[in-house]
């Protein structure tokens, strides 16, 4: 396997446990010299990861429901309650996974620049719907505790837009495509910390 | 599941700790299990946790006039406590709490300000803080530590240690098990003899890290513009793989400190086994932040 494109059609396989002894041992040897096929498979994994931990549904609570179920007659503006900020966060992570198994299939395909650009529209819409769900709970926020979490978020956004700016001067340049994935995933972890915040 | 007579317990205790609102200091115990599973509320002030050779939980605690009330209570496999109607604007004294508990208790800890200070557990220990310090002595199975500004210091042999905080900065001394930090702006600093797997995020922090790295170990530090320094054994079987793609050219040091400078990115073994495909894997990525990589007799005596 010392393709990058075999890497990338065995990720599944890989995810799934299904890869057999031989040709996982030469992914592995694949993997030990490729970093964007090592990138690959760990924002796979992370991806698969996330998807994994969503639950399989959400059901409120009979006491919460009695307070909900009125409120669904009428078009809902904006998440109100925790509740409704963890299940938009997590139709948010499957629309993240989805897009990202999409990317990572057409990779397997085609490996074409948009597989990335659609991968970076799902970390996007991801963290702003994330964004919205703290925005509607920064309020219950002390003072304080919303000033640190907003100069920490700053802090990651100057570094997302730094990894950017880089990459829109070298568009092929995959290292670079890891050094934004990253970024985003730390952008969208802290803001599912600092929602917990709210939620606490 | 928690019975009636525990939510009466616990009901007469929040009662018996209302009274507290005077004051005056109080004092709580009940029996306890071992591997007791015990949650601490405590926003405002400092919670002391320590481990002792009883089974049962002992609080001492100082709550303030108006600085809300002491709860407590529970079965033996479960219990929780703390301060309840903190005002996060009270200005008055801080309330203390001073809690005795199993040394295999699994502990969970909430704070906001409060500094959390825990010492001689052999079971988990988790701590959620805003702004308070968190220093954590011995060796517990799991120390997982999330803050947000506060500051986390980690001593002894824990096995398995996640901490996690935004500007706070991280010191870890002595872990040998597996190690996972990430912090936004928080300064990381992790010395060990040997630290079987290691893991460092930061976006600005500077990370650094004085260990020795088992042959089947490995130790992965990424930053953004955080400079990053690893400290290393002369002897020493490693496959290094250092890249930045705008930083400083990176630094190495080893071979009787001669330093080698490479632009961009380094791929490397040192050691005998390290060409047979064997050593430790050593990991730095950074979007401009500094490398510096060297070797040292005893990397972690300083």
């Amino acid at each position: 396997m010392n393709d990058c494109r075999d890497v990338r059609e065995a990720i599944p396989s890989l995810l799934a446990g299904n890869l057999g002894p031989e040709t996982r041992a030469q992914l592995d040897a694949h993997l030990a010299r490729c970093q964007a096929c090592r990138d690959d498979v760990e924002t796979a994994i992370w991806v698969g990861e996330r998807t994994r931990a969503l639950p399989r549904a959400i059901a409120p609570a009979r006491d919460l429901w009695t307070g909900i179920a009125p409120r669904l007659g009428r078009r809902t503006r904006r998440f109100a309650a925790p509740w409704w900020g963890l299940a938009a966060a997590a139709i948010v992570l499957m629309a993240l996974s989805s897009a990202a198994t999409v990317a990572l299939v057409r990779r397997t395909v085609q490996p074409d620049p948009g597989g990335f650009a659609q991968l970076e529209l799902g970390f996007q819409n991801a963290a702003r719907e994330l964004g919205e769900v703290y925005r509607e709970s920064r309020g219950t926020l002390a003072p304080g505790t919303r000033a640190v979490l907003e100069r920490n978020l700053e802090v990651i956004e100057r570094a997302l837009a730094e990894a950017r700016a880089a990459l829109d001067a070298d568009p092929s340049n995959r290292a670079l495509e890891a050094v934004v994935v990253a970024a985003y995933k730390r952008k969208i972890a802290f803001l599912e910390r600092a929602s917990a915040f709210g939620e606490s | 599941m928690i019975g009636r007579q525990t939510t009466a317990a616990i009901a007469v205790l929040t009662i018996a700790g209302a009274a507290s609102a005077a004051g005056q200091d109080r004092q709580l115990g009940f029996p306890a299990d071992p591997d007791v599973a015990l949650r601490v509320y405590n926003l405002v002030g400092t919670t002391r946790i320590t481990g002792w050779d009883r089974d049962s939980i002992e609080v001492r605690a100082t709550v303030p006039p108006r600085g809300g009330s002491l709860f407590g209570g529970g079965s033996r496999r479960a219990a929780k406590l703390g301060v309840d109607g903190q005002n996060p604007s009270f200005t008055g004294p801080p309330a203390t709490l001073d809690v005795r508990v199993p040394r295999g208790a699994r502990i969970w800890v909430k704070s906001g300000t409060a500094d959390v200070i825990v010492a001689e557990i052999r079971g988990e220990i988790e701590v959620s803080s805003v702004t308070g310090a968190v220093t954590l002595t011995g060796s517990p199975r799991v120390a997982a530590i999330e803050t947000i500004d506060g500051n986390v210091s980690i001593t002894g042999n824990a096995t398995v240690v996640r901490a996690r905080t935004g500007a706070g900065a991280v010191t870890i001394s002595g872990a040998r098990g597996d190690v996972v930090v990430a912090t936004v702006q928080g300064k990381v600093e992790i010395v060990s003899n040997e630290l079987l797997s290691g893991r460092v995020e930061t976006v600005s922090g500077s990370v650094e890290v004085r260990t020795a790295v088992p042959l089947d170990g490995q130790l992965e530090v990424e930053t953004h513009d955080g400079p990053v320094e690893i400290t290393l054994p002369r002897e020493l079987d490693a496959r290094f793989d250092l890249s930045t793609i705008k930083g400083a050219p990176i630094a190495t040091h080893f071979s009787g400190d001669v330093l080698r400078q490479h632009p961009r990115s380094a791929r490397f073994a040192v050691g005998k086994k390290s060409g047979a495909g064997r050593g430790a894997s050593i990991v730095v990525r950074t979007f401009s932040g500094a490398i510096t990589v060297r070797s040292r007799s005893n990397p972690s005596g300083g």
